[in-house]
């Protein structure tokens, strides 16, 4: 567990836990109904509130599930999700999780390195453990039609009203859910102070407390901006005109840790040179320890490094920018996560 | 595996918008196309029409305990008011 990990004892995290737990009694019912009247040959888990609600039907009526096969996505590792909770309902978390995995025999899929491991580990069997990344998407999901050629770039939108002064200064962007723990905030203060950085904050807030704690923060309105969620079959070739790209995700927790963020993976696809936290799994990504690195990393809780560091990233950008060369960026659907699925489903 | 395994998907997460459980439901489809998917929505959530590019068996789960909604509603109020009380958050700045 990192050092920095912290501990608060004041959060809500146990609260939100009991709520949860007290709803799961009335979707039981009507899940079991639908088990029974679809026999599925899979169920495949998306989350722990799932998990949670099948492991109370398996408890009383396991006959149900005699032929079924499980497969868990952990889209992170539950009981370590921010905001951290309490130590009783971790254990309680990670004792129902991991019991009812054992006993499906369930087939594990998650997001990163990390996490995979720390499945492995606590279900003592890797073959059932699998690695699936958050990669970008090219396909439409919505049936909505538009015209492709009418879209803009993150360039284009972010410098149509402020011009670009000086000519040769550079745009960041990051991309994802404006929300707390995020290292926004201290993304922001770096730009603060480097005049001839633009900055794009592609996303839209998760909760009304953020965006009002966001207005009182002191910035440069012409040089930081937020610009609307775009749909994530466009993200890539609207981002691709930016300099480079922020990825600054704090390890509050475990599971901020060991995270493998869309963020990372859609800046990767748009072949973004990419500033990020120092986390295990941005170091194999940005591949920091190659002789051919995408990107850098810096801790964000120290502000003194990070500057300088963020100074000299700043002065490689034409040297990531070449390494990507050297990459071969996937897509979700691609031929190697197919057979994964196909190994997954076997 | 046979094109005809029959495959439920289970979501806490309305899976309209959430874009791991999309590619999730892509990715199973290049190997079965009987696919349902069961989302367990919050007691506020609204039930939308499907505007996705899978054309599959949707089953919305609402909480219908009243009790337990009740509950929820009394816990979602402590929350707000917990988060609303600056002057304890300021203790422990």
């Amino acid at each position: 567990m990192p050092s920095f990990y912290t501990f608060k004892f004041f959060n809500l995290g146990y609260l939100k836990f009991i709520n949860d737990y007290i709803n799961i009694k009335s979707y039981e019912k009507e899940l079991e109904n639908i088990i029974t009247k679809n026999i599925p040959d899979i169920i495949y888990i998306h989350e722990f509130k799932a998990l949670l609600v099948l492991s109370s039907i398996y408890k009383k009526n396991k006959i149900l599930f005699k032929n079924i096969k499980f497969i868990y996505d952990a889209h992170e590792i539950e009981c370590f999700r921010n905001p951290p909770k309490v130590f009783i309902i971790k254990l309680f978390i990670e004792f129902i999780e991991i019991k009812f995995l054992k006993q499906v025999k369930a087939k594990v899929i998650s997001v990163s390195h990390g996490i995979c491991n720390y499945y492995s580990n606590k279900l003592k069997n890797n073959k059932n453990i699998f690695l699936i990344k958050n990669l970008p998407s090219k396909i439409r999901f919505y049936k909505d039609n538009y015209d492709i050629t009418t879209e803009k770039n993150v360039k284009e939108v972010f410098f149509q009203d402020t011009p670009r002064d000086p000519p040769n200064s550079k745009l960041g962007i990051y991309s994802g859910i404006l929300t707390l723990n995020r290292g926004i905030e201290e993304a922001i203060q770096l730009i603060n102070n480097f005049p001839n950085i633009y900055l794009a904050l592609v996303g839209s807030f998760n909760s009304k407390k953020f965006e009002a704690r966001f207005d009182k923060l002191n910035y440069d309105r012409s040089r930081i901006k937020i610009i609307e969620h775009v749909e994530n079959d466009l993200l890539i070739n609207f981002i691709k005109t930016a300099d480079f790209s922020i990825v600054p995700t704090l390890p509050i927790t475990l599971s901020y840790y060991h995270s493998s963020p869309n963020k990372l993976h859609e800046s990767k696809a748009a072949n973004l040179p990419i500033f990020a936290q120092i986390l295990p799994e941005h170091l194999i990504e940005l591949k920091v320890n190659s002789s051919h690195p995408i990107g850098a990393v810096s801790d964000f809780f120290n502000h003194i490094n990070l500057k300088n560091d963020f100074e000299i990233f700043l002065n490689h950008l034409n040297e990531y920018k070449h390494n990507y060369k050297f990459e071969k960026i996937s897509y979700f659907n691609s031929p190697d996560q197919v057979k994964i699925y196909q190994k997954i489903l076997r | 595996m046979s094109k005809d395994k029959k495959i439920l998907v289970i979501t806490s997460r309305s899976f309209y918008n959430d874009y791991r459980v999309l590619k999730s439901i892509y990715n199973l489809m290049n190997f079965s196309k009987r696919i349902s998917i069961a989302q367990l929505l919050k007691s506020n959530e609204i039930i939308q029409k499907n505007n996705t590019i899978f054309d599959i068996n949707i089953y919305s789960i609402k909480p219908k305990n009243k009790a337990s909604i009740n509950i929820q509603k009394f816990f979602e109020k402590k929350v707000d008011k917990f988060k609303r009380n600056e002057k304890f958050f300021k203790i422990f700045k």
